[in-house]
């Protein structure tokens, strides 16, 4: 058996138009500049600035139902798609793993600036801005059954996609996914790198000497990636294997990246031992290379210590499509791609000054030679660093593993009286000058995650101990305050605190900054089961030995405009009153990466798209405690993080009757209704063993099972 | 407005721009380094948080991070750098 995940097929949406040798093309050198100035939206501090605009999105926006960035997506999957049909079967185990940074913000910030001209209050089209949408619209598309979520680690999102993706086919039982990454421009995303002098004032010279920022730019990739096995029994080209992959953190500043490259050298040299391959094994790097003076040369330190003296060619393609933050990851990995199948070096267009500091040039042109092994890396805000090798052959094959088990050493939470958590009561050991800069749901995170860790004797090392969080709307109240700055003053007297804080991983970021934690930092989005999408992809690398042990949680805030949009859906008719603020902690892991008695097992975390009528669900249900040894007749309590509206009371009646269970415990009745607040079900069956379970029915469709054994 | 009263000012924008108010008195002084760790210890967003506020509250213009450095050494230095503007 051999589960090494295969590229079989991609497509790609960019300023090069919607066709993947087009990119080539440019990213090569070969077709003429595709850039434009900044036309998208007035922007009277910007309107210079050139942006790689996405072109050739196959999908009409007469309806204006979804958003740009969508669009952008959509086309990318239909591409990647063509030609490929599976049964029921092969789409009930086929996941979709979406990066983003900020999704469809772009339609947000229009309705946001409507509001203000006409004095409406109509906060509908935050939907856009919640980034697990569009995976769900991917989802249903190409009628994908299995897990479906979304990864917000700024530059990185689609690198951290697609390593999960990997995992779940090399070890979670999947047999295909579609990693899919985008960003489109936005207001807050010129304004935010604006705001931090990241913008070149012409065009990016990714490790030219004189390089002086980036370019932005639109893109939605996606990659159709399926075990080694499947690819050969569907008689499916293999267009590259994935042989190894690796992320980590580099827990040293809050936006800049370490000097030396630390992290990043270590996701590189991890994903290449992964690959079971040498150094010299590798025959060029697709590097992130933003054209920034700080990216730049901490990656190339990182290039150093990872190949001595012998780098190999490496480019950057930042010049051709613009960084085009979250998507770059997917990008990247589709140039590696291409670069394989055509036996070709890119260059690193933009370059011309040879910079001592960093030491090394890159790839200056397009060069025909034998590529076997091809290193790719994204590398976003605050050091969070993802690598893969793509290979023609990988040496090896991957077996499948037997599931380790998982274990809670450490639990925490923070106080939300009367739905909202006080922010002076946070972190109160942390002097205020410490926490200055740091928003309330980042400190929600951290004050749950340091009493989760408190008192454990750790042995895990701190580079094999990861941070991932679950949050559903991410940091409402600071991208709301950057947006609104923006829009009613016009692009003036911007915020860049405001900014480094609006990404959705500020909350793991702040989390490893302060614990050191230094192995994977990801921030995953699912609307209410965001919590066990994290806890799922926690329980992978740890199986995988990326991870000996993880902090995983799931925060979320009660802002106003967080309310606000939340109040304005029927779907959330039943708990309009009940919206809280809540964040919860585990410290988990591999049952030696502690020395303290473990509070509780996890025994299953199960991801799908649920079934449509109650008793159907129930029977599947029913299945997937009987396979993990947990007969339904054993579990003690059903906790269902909150219910929402009549519909959802009618259908969990529907399971509990199916089950016949004693009772369901509905979570919000104690913690406020909250994205996150399934997080809560271990913490509240603490210190009483038995079996127990949760089931999370999302609102769009999603769903997750977890069974878990409080010992 | 002397140089004198330049600073006070200043010293009083850069606790409210950077959220400061906790600062032990005589932490802050004329020629304390901002961003030395053996002075005040601020970051590069903290200085571009003060980029925004020398063009809000002084309109001038910084632009580019090298410059920001110099500018941005000490409150005493910023003062010789807004008189030399004005």
């Amino acid at each position: 058996m051999d589960l090494t995940p295969t590229a079989v097929s991609y497509g790609l949406c960019s300023c090069a138009g919607g066709s993947a040798a087009a990119a080539w093309s440019l990213a090569a050198g070969k077709a003429p500049d595709a850039f434009d100035f900044l036309n998208l939206f007035e922007s009277p501090r910007h309107a210079s600035k050139k942006i790689g605009m996405a072109r050739g999105a196959k999908f009409p926006r007469a309806a204006r139902k979804i958003s740009r960035c969508a669009d952008i997506m959509l086309s990318a999957v239909s591409d990647a798609m063509a030609g490929f049909d599976f049964n029921a079967e092969e789409l009930s185990g086929f996941g979709v793993f979406f990066g983003t940074s900020i999704g469809g913000v772009f339609e947000t910030e229009n309705a946001l600036l409507e509001n203000m001209k006409s004095g409406g209050r109509d906060l509908r089209a935050l939907k856009f801005y919640e980034c697990s949408t569009i995976a769900e619209l991917v989802a249903k598309r190409i009628g994908a059954k299995g897990p479906c979520m979304t990864f917000s680690t700024a530059c990185s999102s689609s690198g951290l996609a697609f390593a999960a993706a990997c995992d779940a086919i090399s070890q979670g039982g999947l047999k295909a996914a579609l990693v899919c990454g985008a960003d489109a421009i936005s207001r807050i995303t010129v304004n935010g790198f604006g705001s931090l002098m990241l913008l070149s004032k012409d065009r990016a010279k990714p490790f030219d000497k004189n390089r002086d920022g980036i370019n932005l730019g639109e893109a939605g990739g996606a990659v159709l990636l399926v075990s080694k096995d499947f690819a050969k029994q569907r008689n499916f080209e293999i267009l590259a294997e994935i042989s190894g992959w690796a992320c980590t953190s580099d827990a040293h500043h809050a936006t800049a990246p370490h000097p030396d490259g630390e992290g990043a050298a270590r996701a590189m040299s991890d994903a290449v031992s992964m690959a079971r391959l040498a150094p010299s094994d590798i025959s060029c790097v697709n590097s992130h290379g933003t054209g920034t003076q700080g990216n730049d040369l901490s990656e190339g330190r990182a290039l150093k210590a990872v190949f001595g003296e012998n780098v190999p060619p490496f480019f950057s393609v930042k010049r051709a499509f613009g960084h085009t933050l979250g998507a770059s990851g997917v990008v990247n990995a589709i140039i590696a791609i291409e670069a394989l199948k055509r036996n070709e070096i890119a260059p690193s267009l933009g370059f011309e000054n040879f910079d001592e500091e960093i030491g090394l040039a890159p790839q200056s042109v397009p060069e025909k030679r034998e590529v076997k092994n091809i290193l790719s890396s994204s590398l976003g805000f605050g050091g969070n660093n993802a690598s893969m090798v793509l290979s023609k052959n990988s040496s090896g094959k991957v077996a499948p593993v037997r599931q380790k088990d998982l274990f809670v050493f450490g639990a925490g939470s923070v106080e939300t009286k009367g739905g909202a958590c006080e922010a002076a009561a946070l972190l109160s050991g942390v002097p205020a000058l410490k926490k200055r800069k740091w928003a309330k749901l980042q400190q929600m995170a951290l004050d749950a995650s340091l009493k989760a860790a408190a008192g454990l004797g750790i042995s895990a090392l701190e580079e094999k101990t990861g941070v991932v969080f679950g949050t559903g709307l991410g940091m409402t109240a600071e991208t709301s305050r950057f947006i609104i700055n923006t829009l009613e003053k016009n692009e003036a007297e911007p915020l860049p605190t405001a900014f480094t804080n609006s990404v959705h991983n500020a909350a793991p970021s702040l989390v490893s900054l302060n614990c050191k934690y230094r192995g994977l930092n990801s921030a995953v989005t699912a609307k209410e089961i965001s919590f066990e999408c994290a806890l799922w992809q926690a329980w992978l690398a740890v199986n995988s030995g990326a991870l000996d042990a993880s902090i995983v949680g799931a925060c979320d805030e009660r802002s106003g405009y967080a309310e606000s949009y939340m109040k304005s859906f029927a779907r959330f008719s039943k708990v309009r009153e009940n919206f809280s603020d809540f964040a919860a902690a585990y410290f988990v892991g591999a049952e030696s990466s502690c020395s303290n008695r473990p509070l509780a097992k996890i025994v299953l975390v199960d991801i799908a798209r649920r079934m449509p009528d109650a008793s159907a669900e129930a029977g599947r249900l029913k299945r997937l405690s009987e396979n993990c040894g947990a007969d339904v007749s054993r579990i003690k309590k059903l906790y269902v993080p909150c219910v929402c509206n009549a519909w959802q009371e009618n259908f969990l009646e529907g399971i509990e009757r199916n089950l016949g269970l004693g009772g369901v415990e509905d979570l919000s009745q104690k913690y406020g209704a909250n994205y996150s607040v399934s997080a809560a079900a271990m913490i509240e069956s603490l210190g009483e063993p038995g079996i127990y379970a949760q089931y999370s029915p999302a609102s769009a469709g999603s769903c997750a099972f977890t069974v878990f054994e409080i010992l | 407005m002397d140089k004198q009263s330049l600073i006070l000012d200043l010293k009083e924008r850069l606790v409210q721009t950077l959220n400061l108010q906790d600062l032990e008195p005589g932490t802050l002084e004329a020629d304390t380094p901002l961003f030395a760790d053996d002075g005040l210890g601020l970051d590069s967003v903290d200085a571009l948080e003060l980029v925004v506020m020398v063009e809000r509250d002084y309109g001038i213009t910084i632009d580019g991070k090298d410059e920001a450095k110099t500018i941005f050494a000490s409150l005493d230095a910023l003062a010789d750098y807004i008189i030399a503007r004005k």
